[in-house]
């Protein structure tokens, strides 16, 4: 069938419904391939298009090579040869995946906890006026403060240990997640509290059923933001504080002049952090399926 | 109970005066509107903008408390929302992050009333509304004329005492407007419900009525009331006729005049 073959290629969910719609046989609907309605000015899908993307990744890496191990134009202290990160990864393997271990787990368990604790104290202020007040002067004053400023601080209260860097780590998504909790509480539309009072929700449900459903959007965007912030913070704690871990393993190898290591280390952390942020977003796209202009 | 069958003031508005502070200065929105709506009864509001319709609405639903004057309900005195009084809001107010049926199943939900009868109602307004079809999809995949029958028939769903209608169909088009108003004409049949709608479209008010409060511009006053005696079903059709265009030049003179 020519729809089927069309369906196939470069259509729109909307142009599918279209030849779909003329149902069984006869002339109008044997739609030739490839004519089936289009939408203007929209992004233009092909299939070809992603090549360009490989292209382009592969005249990087090229590039790496031509001007290190190709034309020795870049002095290796400065950056590595494709040859020599290769010769890291494979003579290090154990002790890099130890270490990617290491922060990763640091990130998950602060991030956890800094999330959680976050979005259920800007709930609490949300609902409780005397709350907010109490604790909003307190949050605005710590807020500015760049996580990474107290790292001092938290090195002279907690030491080299683990407690202060999770810590570290929790405090930045508490900060970030009060806040956008609880603006995304006060600032839900009040036509939808108001509907709900009229059919029959009492206080409790309409927070329960309307406010904490109307918020997930925010939150899971902040949730995001807060999953890159607690990279930043914790691999910037190893540098200081750390015996282990990927950003312990960098400085140690910046200071070593090992600029091979430097670059695996920093690659890792890039890979660690995109891998997240994509389980992340698969995660949340399911839960705010309901959002406009957000495909299911 | 004396005979509540027949009582006028079901539904009743008395000398209530709303204030609005402005800053330091307090802007007088209602000026001592009595009105008495009967049980069943559809009453539609029409007036210039800013002339206080929707506050009377809000008062009604319990959103906001008249300054001077009292509201009442089956006698009792009204001082908050709930279940007995049903909103259909100018805005779009179905919740996005529910489907269309759980949309029609939050009110019985909420009453702890979702049993096997508000199925059957739920069943029965999404097949009256022709949201069938449509009961698993989220409001985001409907046109604004389909959340508009979804937000009437979670309205209906729960059935109220009363129905409150904001200018609902105010940012539709004309086409579908005409339908949305054929199918209350058809609910206000099968489902007589005491009702108010707000609106600042005549004819509208006239199709839908059974009576026509016509407001003066602020502040808010009821100039006028005009009974629609057409029985009901009324057809759209009844809209081009001698008797109908009479009432409307009537209400648009007397909207005119000031």
């Amino acid at each position: 069938m020519a729809t089927e073959e069309s369906r196939n290629g470069t259509v729109e969910p909307l142009a599918a419904e279209v030849t779909a719609a003329g149902g069984g046989a006869g002339p109008s609907t044997a739609v030739p391939p490839g004519r089936t309605v289009r939408v203007a000015n929209e992004r233009k899908k092909s299939r070809y298009l992603p090549l360009l993307s490989v292209l382009s990744l592969a005249v990087v890496i090229f590039l790496w090579w031509l001007l290190t191990n190709g034309t020795h134009s870049i002095a290796p202290l400065k950056f590595p040869s494709p040859s020599e990160a290769w010769n890291v990864v494979t003579e290090l393997k154990g002790n890099l995946l130890k270490a990617a271990w290491a922060t990763t787990w640091r990130v998950l368990v602060s991030w956890a906890i800094g999330c959680t604790l976050g979005v259920a104290f800007g709930l609490i202020l949300g609902r409780f006026k005397v709350a907010y007040y109490l604790a909003n002067p307190i949050i605005e004053a710590i807020r500015p403060v760049p996580p990474i400023a107290l790292i001092p601080f938290i090195i002279l209260w907690f030491g080299l240990g683990e407690t202060g860097r999770i810590l570290l780590g929790s405090l930045c998504c508490f900060m970030t997640m009060v806040v956008i909790t609880y603006v995304a509480a006060y600032n839900v539309n009040p036509v939808y509290l108001r509907a709900a009072r009229s059919l029959g929700a009492g206080e409790n449900a309409v927070y329960r059923t309307v406010i904490l459903r109307a918020i997930v959007p925010q939150l899971v965007g902040g949730i995001r933001i807060c999953a890159a912030l607690t990279w930043a913070v914790i691999v910037a704690a190893e540098y200081l504080t750390a015996q282990n871990g990927i950003g312990y393993i960098l400085i140690q190898a910046s200071r070593t002049l090992n600029t091979p290591v430097v670059l695996v280390g920093t690659i890792i952390v890039g890979f660690l952090a995109f891998l997240l942020e994509r389980i992340i977003r698969l995660v949340s796209s399911r839960l705010t399926v309901w959002v406009e202009g957000n495909e299911g | 109970m004396t005979s509540t069958a027949v009582a006028t003031d079901y539904l009743a508005l008395r000398d209530v005066s709303v204030y609005y502070s402005i800053g330091k200065e307090n802007i007088l929105a209602l000026d001592t509107v009595n009105l008495e709506i009967a049980k069943g009864e559809t009453v539609c509001v029409v007036g210039p903008s800013g002339c206080g319709k929707t506050t009377i609405l809000n008062l009604v639903a319990g959103f906001l408390f008249p300054s001077l004057g009292e509201i009442s309900l089956a006698g009792e005195r009204v001082d908050s929302p709930d279940a007995d009084r049903a909103v259909v809001f100018q805005q779009d107010a179905v919740f996005p992050w529910l489907t269309v049926r759980k949309n029609l199943e939050y009110g019985p939900k909420r009453r702890r009333a979702f049993d096997a009868d508000a199925r059957r109602r739920v069943d029965h307004y999404l097949e009256l509304m022709g949201l069938e079809g449509f009961a698993d999809a989220y409001p985001k995949m409907l046109s604004g004329g389909m959340r508009k029958r979804v937000d009437v028939a979670r309205a209906y769903v729960n059935d109220p005492e009363v129905i409150l209608l904001d200018e609902p169909f105010g940012a539709i088009d004309d086409m579908t407007k005409n339908h949305l108003q054929r199918e209350l004409m058809r609910l206000s049949v099968e489902e007589p419900k005491t009702s108010i709608f707000i609106t600042h479209d005549i004819e509208e008010a006239i199709y839908l009525g059974d009576r026509v409060v016509v407001m003066t511009p602020r502040p808010g006053k009821v100039k006028e009331v005009i009974a629609v005696e057409e029985a009901r079903p009324r057809d759209l059709a009844w809209k081009t006729t001698n008797e109908f265009q009479e009432m409307r030049r009537h209400i648009q003179s007397s909207l005119g005049e000031m």
